[in-house]
């Protein structure tokens, strides 16, 4: 009725796409919540708005079997790597690439760009930290 | 690495999203194996092996590129 499916809890891949729904719509009421209530000037229940869906979210997404299978994790595997290479080579080529400008007097780095190489230092950092601990494991 | 899952299906007439259930993966992860764009775990290469009752061998092989 009015476009409503049912689902059946002994489908998994019926729970799959519940999961996966319920998961998105953790997150949308997450990003809905914040930017509604700040804007009507409510930050600090925004926040905590924001915090008690994204809680939700994490729950689903450990809570459920179903929600993924190895080739998602695949994927997630191949695309962390993807991006970690890909801020690898961009931070290999800009950090001393800005240095250099920055003392030839050419261009100096406004604190955007500084952040965003920091930040991407930091990703490597922790990288590394949990590759030596994940190392250590197996 | 080539595979005949499509054939085993269509023998046993059964639907990805049949196939998909069965060994408890997503229907998408099927299609991905049958269209060879996915290597499945040997766990789930054992799980489509037990499910049509063959061996892991006579699902999938090797090609000159593996």
């Amino acid at each position: 009725m009015f476009g409503l499916t049912t689902t059946d809890d002994t489908d998994p891949l019926a729970t799959r796409r519940r999961d996966r729904r319920l998961f998105g719509g953790l997150i949308g009421a997450a990003m809905l919540a914040f930017f509604t209530l700040d804007f009507v000037g409510r930050p600090i229940v925004a926040v905590l708005a924001y915090w008690a869906c994204v809680a939700a979210a994490v729950v689903v997404l450990y809570r459920s079997d179903a929600m993924m299978d190895e080739r998602d994790r695949a994927l997630e595997r191949i695309a962390s790597h993807r991006a970690v290479l890909a801020v690898g080579a961009a931070l290999i080529v800009l950090s001393p690439g800005i240095s250099a400008l920055s003392a030839a007097d050419v261009y100096d780095a406004t604190p955007f760009v500084d952040g965003v190489l920091f930040g991407w230092l930091a990703l490597f950092v922790v990288w590394t930290g949990t590759y030596g601990v994940t190392r250590l494991q197996r | 690495m080539k595979n005949a899952v499509r054939e085993y299906r269509t023998d046993a007439d059964m639907s990805q999203a049949d196939l998909a259930a069965a060994v408890d993966v997503s229907r998408q992860t099927i299609n991905s194996i049958e269209r060879e764009r996915y290597d499945p775990s040997l766990e789930l290469a054992l799980k489509l092996a037990d499910h049509f009752d063959c061996l892991v061998e006579d699902l999938f092989e090797l090609d000159e590129t593996d």
